[in-house]
């Protein structure tokens, strides 16, 4: 593939899934008086933001050809970990913002070693990141359930904050939260050799290797990151219900790399962008919305949210086809 | 070639992790005789020597009220140390992991299984092989299809909804417009529960607006409710499924800043649900005595193994209103729930 015909076909790609969402977001206005209200929207993109978050990371991982099946449970793991923690150190008379400080750091740290952990055994062993990350997500799971003893934390007052709060009772901290995250990874995407490393190694691993990237160490700082931030969604998502549920966060990995793929990055590696990701996430997140506010039946939800993910698919493929 | 084995070796390892997670704290199945005469031989020999043992298989560690059961059944069983040992496992809220629990617990020659089902059909045809073995199946917090095979011990959920529905109609707003949030599809409890709300509901013609699944979660209930609440500016009652379900609502109801203005109802009576009851979060919940379930449970595999009739039985579940949260707030506090 030729230089430039490789830009133009990022281009239509880029479009292609564009416009899959402006036409979602035009119906979905037409069929619901309220869709545009701004309580919609601001309920939308609280709902989405720890989604969001998760498939930043997964979608650089899916950059360079490596996954994470952990999320889910990682959430749940750093979640519970944050209110439990963040309850502890008040039950010590810890000042609110002093504990509200550690707990997410706390969760942040676990996030971080636990992906390091990941990360370490895919790199020095060249295994497979589908099962390390899923046999990460199995103890991740099992450490909830023991940390918490399989019962919800409960009574966590002031750090509901974080996933509930409002700045002037408008903009939620967890859309500025995710805001800032993405605003993150696109600058590291774009703006920096790492950035430049991840989509190399992606593209061509070989040649990468060729051309003096030290792939080992890419990947693991790709897995750091992500830690990090999954520790944050899992701030955000305990945070939001109050509660420490350790059952929680089920499956949130597969919502992030549906986001990712509907985004347009591809499992063969070397392509994507965090901008058709959001895409990809806003899109999952209107058809539950739309779907919720027409209060079309729970069996029928599952089935349209299936086929509509595969319709943009295919749509996205198309246009991508078109332009070559 | 060495790269190759590591390889090999480190993918063996992770599956072998995978696996070894997954089935968890199943029993290592003990090879069972495989003639006919061998079978009922070692019946015998295993009844009348060696002490007697008993498997309590529970639905699921994460779910809390099944967790508060097995809590108040390990409790007890030392009391009943010197007439049988007790073992308990998790299903995981797997069918096919309760069928594998309970065949192993058939071959590994327990005297009776308590177990609180998945489903009502699934476990069946393992429920009939363990008692022509003559194992004694004790099903608790549901009961299965079986035409009367195993004994139950179970609360009736189509009464636990009459009872709330009827309370909460007094307590409705003069122009009720109802959601109602349910359990998991096809689960015992969930469709008993809306049975009995639908019969309240509809002997009063109030209009039920809305209905979904939150699958007993809080995190799923919260985002349907957001939603319903910018659909549907009159919604002005929530009945839930279960209280995880209705502390969600809660939730939801605080961030759109419409506290007091819609009532919520739940069912299962936690220490959360009773917390948020007493501070006015919501309307009414209806508590299922776990306790009264894992007494029960013990009383009839003692009895059985007395050799007494032992007969299924519907506990009837208690209404939580503002007037008598207090009691159950005690009952948690005494159970460590509440510190």
């Amino acid at each position: 593939m030729s230089k430039r015909k490789y830009d133009v076909s990022v281009i239509y790609k880029k479009f292609g899934i564009y416009l899959v969402l402006l036409a979602l977001l035009v119906i979905s206005s037409i069929i619901s008086p309220v869709f545009l209200s701004k309580a919609n929207i601001m309920n939308l993109l609280t709902q989405i933001s720890v989604v969001t978050i998760i498939s930043c990371g997964i979608t650089m991982l899916i950059i360079e050809n490596m996954t994470d099946l952990s999320g889910g449970s990682v959430v749940a793991l750093t979640g519970c970990l944050c209110v439990g923690t963040y309850k502890m150190l008040i039950g010590w008379g810890c000042n609110i913002i002093v504990a509200g400080v550690i707990c997410m750091g706390t969760a942040m740290v676990c996030g971080f070693s636990l992906n390091l952990l990941s990360g370490m055994v895919i790199t020095h062993y060249r295994a497979p990141a589908f099962i390390v990350t899923l046999a990460m997500s199995q103890m991740a799971r099992g450490l909830v359930y023991l940390y918490t003893g399989g019962q919800p934390i409960y009574g966590i007052e002031e750090i509901a904050i974080i996933g509930q709060g409002k700045i002037g009772n408008i903009l939620p901290f967890s859309v500025i939260i995710m805001i800032v995250i993405v605003s993150i990874t696109w600058v590291v995407l774009n703006k920096t050799r790492f950035g430049r490393y991840v989509y190399a190694i992606g593209g061509n691993r070989e040649a990468a290797v060729a051309s003096g990237v030290n792939v080992n160490r890419t990947v693991l700082k790709t897995y750091m990151l992500h830690g990090i931030f999954v520790g944050i969604a899992g701030v955000l998502y305990m945070t939001r219900i109050n509660s420490g549920q350790p059952a929680e966060g089920v499956n949130l990995e597969f919502d992030a790399i549906t986001a990712a793929i509907i985004g347009g990055t591809s499992f063969s590696g070397g392509i994507g962008t965090v901008q058709g990701t959001i895409c990809g996430s806003i899109i999952i997140g209107v058809i539950k919305n739309i779907l919720n506010l027409l209060s079309v039946q729970s069996y029928y939800q599952q089935i349209i949210t299936g086929m509509i993910i595969v319709i943009a698919v295919i749509l996205d493929i198309k246009t991508k086809m078109s332009g070559k | 070639m060495k790269g190759i084995t590591k390889k090999v070796c480190c993918v063996m390892m992770g599956i072998l992790l995978g696996v070894t997670i997954l089935t968890g704290c199943g029993k290592q199945p003990v090879a069972s005789p495989k003639t006919e005469n061998g079978k009922k031989e070692t019946v015998e020999q295993k009844q009348g020597e060696g002490p007697k043992k008993v498997a309590f298989i529970c639905k699921s560690y994460t779910d809390t009220f099944c967790v508060w059961v097995k809590d108040e059944i390990e409790k007890k069983s030392a009391e009943y140390k010197d007439e049988f040992s007790l073992d308990c496992l998790d299903s995981k809220n797997t069918s096919s992991t309760q069928i594998e629990q309970i065949e192993n617990c058939v071959a590994g020659g327990y005297d009776v299984i308590i177990f609180q089902q998945v489903d009502a059909e699934a476990p069946v045809q393992a429920v009939k092989e363990a008692a022509a073995k003559g194992i004694k199946v004790i099903v608790t917090t549901g009961s299965i299809n079986d035409d009367g095979i195993s004994t139950y011990i179970d609360a009736d959920p189509i009464q636990q909804g009459t009872v709330l529905a009827e309370y909460a109609v007094k307590k409705f707003p003069e122009k009720a417009n109802v959601a109602i949030l349910q359990g998991p599809a096809g689960n015992f409890h969930a469709n008993g529960r809306q049975e009995g709300f639908k019969k309240v509901l509809s002997d009063k013609a109030i209009t039920i607006v809305a209905e979904e699944i939150g699958e007993w979660q809080k995190d799923k209930a919260m985002t349907i409710v957001q939603n319903w609440l910018v659909a549907y500016p009159d919604l002005n009652v929530i009945m839930a499924h279960n209280d995880d379900m209705a502390l969600g609502a809660t939730e939801a109801i605080k961030m759109a800043g419409k506290e007091g203005q819609i009532q919520v109802y739940g069912v299962d009576a936690t220490a959360a649900g009773c917390q948020a009851l007493e501070a006015g979060k919501i309307g009414a919940t209806v508590f299922q005595n776990a306790i009264d379930y894992a007494h029960l449970a013990l009383k009839y595999a003692s009895d059985y193994l007395k050799g007494q009739e032992i007969k299924s039985v519907r506990i009837d579940s208690e209404l939580v209103t503002p007037d008598n949260v207090k009691d159950y707030i005690e009952i948690h506090k005494k159970l460590g729930n509440i510190k």
